[in-house]
């Protein structure tokens, strides 16, 4: 009888817990929803509010703003907004690079998880090792190296680098490794090559490491701004990418003027993300199940 | 050619050469392992000097406790271990370095291996898609092995959907499409509950001779070895005990291993004293066939000659390691103890090898003069001897047709499980656990007194060090 008690009372109480972390964590994103609908005007008088204080204050200013300086207007280059390439260079620099990576990085963890080459383990541990380097630290080589790639001030500067991660390698590898060993060598054993086994039994097994993998690539290629502002800062706006210039426009725009359009910019950004993280989490969930093996 | 030993690329060229196949057509035996070796990187030597016959259609089935090689034997037949030493022949071809698919063998894994993506027919026929057989075909042979294991209403059921025993009729089925000429089973019922197993049993064998296949099958279960094998192949610890049928290994096993391995209840072994040809233990004495300590005397005035031919022996710690591995085989136990914690661990570098291998060889020698004195004091005629009996051939004093009984016995049951229509009682004889099992009818319960007989010619004797029968 306690024990039951006991038991709802921690439940109430993480439950409490975690909705208020939760209305922590979404009070700012539905604060900038919001906000994107209200007029710049309303956010001097009502700063905390979240809705606009009257009819008048609410506009769709912001998103047309941001949707109609995709004309270059020599006298107004500053406001000029490309949005729709800023886009599709986006698309391109997280799908195609999360694709890419996730291509070169299973092939790397089935190699690592199934194949016996000499000093593979120590290689392994090598490529972990490499993880502890801070990032920072090689930000420079990889700018010359971009460079002597021809990879400068060009979206594909932004795909590149992140093709070598290892962080994505280890992730699978370490799932990969927990597909039964006698699946693979009953394949082998029926004549299998490592590309049928791999496209056959590990990648229906293992996806949704590869789901995973995929969603933080996006993420953090859809996200990243640092590395965009070093390959792309000096590019001309049509090969910006949509975080980029996003930050771009909040940069220019410290007045309280243009408050709608950087909320208006930020909703954009995060519609794409929203999608394929609800798509991503429901194959993640529907790839978690049995191995089908008894043990 | 085949005996030189080569790299594994020399090997390759050579098999280039010769268009990828070795042939030896001396050979009679369908599958035969010669000499095989099984060394791991880290050292541990699983499989020691391995020689084995398979004729064709033969049902040969590996037993023996964990660890004893049995599984590394068949995964070398398989190709997925690669031979350390040795050779590996298939049909008379040279199978060492021929690649698993080469083999012309299915495999039947302990965990059935299906994969949980695919239904049971595309699990069946997974092997025969990889092979780019006509689809025709394969649904063909795919059809006419599910005939064969009745799993005509599940093929569209994904293993997840499926019972132990059906996973494992599917994973037979993927064997069975293969047309292989070798079957190789590693543990196949081990997952089975033990109605279900018996009745898979039976299927089995079925399907090896529907099949007409050669079968070697992995167990550690030696009812499961008695029942189905033609010939059975004892290990322990890496290597061959004996081979023989079941019926010649139950009979006459060749040392304590495989005496108290085959058999169940295992057979009650009993340290007893030997002197001036007489075998007793307390006051008891055994009674011996005629002529036996002759019998004991030649055995070990045999067994100091190839005691001292061991002392020159270059591997000797294989010779004691074959000699330990001949003893009794003792369940193991677990042991009690409160797990402790280890917050921190220290492991200091090993000792230079050189010196390990020093004592180690030391070590090895004392052992051998440990065997070689004990021989010495048999032969002196005063020893000690290992004897064993069946519990099957224990009977009631006053209800048995021996012809050839044993002084009685008279003993305290101190438990009775209940067979049906017999009995294993257990009891103390002079201070050693005992079993018997007796068929009778009338009820026997615990703390009743009993005397009982043996059967003379079943007795067992022993070499206390070796464990090698003395016959």
């Amino acid at each position: 009888m306690s024990s039951t008690r006991g038991k709802k009372i921690t439940k109430t109480v993480a439950f409490i817990t975690l909705t208020i972390v939760c209305i922590l964590m979404l009070l700012p994103i539905v604060w900038g929803v919001f906000g994107s609908f209200r007029r710049s005007g309303d956010f001097t008088s009502y700063p905390a509010s979240f809705f606009p204080s009257k009819w008048d204050a609410f506009t769709l200013d912001g998103y047309r703003e941001l949707f109609s300086k995709t004309e270059y207007i020599p006298t107004h280059s500053n406001e000029y907004f490309p949005i729709w390439n800023w886009l599709f260079n986006s698309l391109i620099v997280a799908i195609g690079g999360t694709l890419l990576y996730l291509i070169i990085a299973s092939f790397a963890a089935y190699a690592f998880a199934f194949l016996d080459f000499k000093y593979h383990d120590k290689i392994f541990y090598f490529l972990i090792g490499t993880m502890t380097i801070p990032g920072i630290i090689s930000t420079t080589p990889q700018l010359i190296n971009m460079n002597m790639l021809g990879a400068y001030k060009s979206i594909l500067g932004l795909i590149l680098p992140g093709l070598g991660g290892v962080y994505g390698v280890f992730l699978i590898k370490q799932f990969f490794s927990n597909i039964p060993k006698d699946l693979i060598e009953n394949a082998r054993m029926d004549g299998a090559s490592n590309m049928r086994i791999f496209f056959n039994v590990v990648l229906p097994l293992g996806k949704s490491a590869l789901f995973v993998q995929g969603l933080f690539g996006f993420m953090g290629a859809w996200n990243d701004v640092q590395w965009a502002q070093l390959i792309i800062g000096n590019a001309p706006r049509t090969t910006w990418t949509l975080a980029y210039g996003l930050k771009v426009i909040s940069d220019n725009s410290e007045s309280y003027e243009a408050t709608t359009l950087v909320l208006a910019s930020a909703v954009i950004a995060m519609i794409p993300i929203l999608i394929v993280f609800l798509i991503a989490q429901s194959k993640i969930i529907e790839g978690v199940a049995s191995t089908g093996i008894k043990r | 050619m085949i005996n030189k030993k080569v790299t594994k690329k020399e090997a390759n060229e050579i098999l280039k050469e010769n268009n990828n196949r070795l042939v030896d057509e001396t050979l009679t035996d369908f599958v035969s392992l010669q000499n095989i070796n099984k060394i791991y990187p880290n050292g541990f030597q699983a499989v020691y000097d391995f020689n084995l016959g398979i004729k064709p259609r033969e049902f040969v089935a590996l037993v023996g406790p964990s660890g004893c090689g049995k599984s590394t034997t068949l995964r070398m037949v398989a190709g997925l271990e690669e031979i350390t030493s040795g050779a590996l022949f298939i049909d008379k071809v040279y199978s060492n370095y021929l690649p698993s698919k080469d083999r012309d063998i299915a495999m039947v894994f302990q965990s059935y291996a299906l994969y949980p993506q695919l239904n049971v027919y595309d699990n069946i026929a997974f092997g025969l898609k990889m092979r780019r057989l006509p689809k025709e075909e394969i649904k063909e042979r795919v059809f006419a092995a599910v005939k064969i294991l009745k799993l005509g209403e599940l093929l569209d059921r994904k293993p997840k959907q499926l019972s132990g025993g059906q996973m494992q009729r599917v994973a037979l089925g993927r064997a069975l499409v293969r047309n292989a000429r070798v079957f190789l089973m590693d543990e196949p019922l081990s997952n089975l509950d033990a109605k279900l197993r018996v009745q898979m049993r039976a299927e089995i064998m079925r399907i090896h001779r529907e099949a007409k296949a050669t079968t070697i099958y992995v167990t550690h279960d030696q009812t499961e070895a008695m029942t189905m094998a033609n010939r059975i192949v004892i290990m322990n610890k890496g290597f061959i005990q004996q081979v023989g049928k079941p019926m010649d290994v139950y009979n006459d096993p060749e040392n304590l291993f495989v005496a108290t391995f085959i058999g169940s209840p295992s057979m009650n072994v009993i340290k007893a004293n030997f002197k001036d040809g007489k075998v007793f233990y307390d006051k008891y004495e055994f009674a011996l066939k005629r002529g036996f300590a002759k019998k004991i005397q030649s055995f070990y005035e045999k067994q100091k000659e190839s005691l001292t031919l061991l002392k020159e022996s270059e591997n000797l710690n294989d010779h004691i390691k074959e000699i330990e591995s001949a003893n009794i085989y003792v369940r193991e136990q677990a042991t009690f103890e409160v797990p402790k914690k280890k917050w921190f661990k220290f492991s200091f570098k090993k000792k230079q090898k050189k010196e390990i291998d020093n004592t180690l060889e030391q070590d090895d020698h004392k052992t051998l003069e440990k065997y070689i004195n004990a021989n010495e004091k048999m032969l002196s005629g005063e020893g000690e001897l290992y004897l064993g009996i069946r519990p099957e051939y224990f009977y009631l004093a006053n209800h048995h047709n021996l012809e050839k009984p044993s002084k009685k016995i008279d003993v305290e049951v101190e438990m009775v499980e209940l067979l049906g229509n017999e009995f294993i009682i257990h009891f103390q004889w002079f201070g050693n656990y005992m079993q018997a099992k007796i068929i009778d009818g009338h009820p026997i319960s615990i703390g009743d007194n009993i005397s009982l007989v043996y059967d003379l010619d079943k007795l067992h004797v022993f070499d206390i060090e070796s464990g090698l029968v003395i016959k």
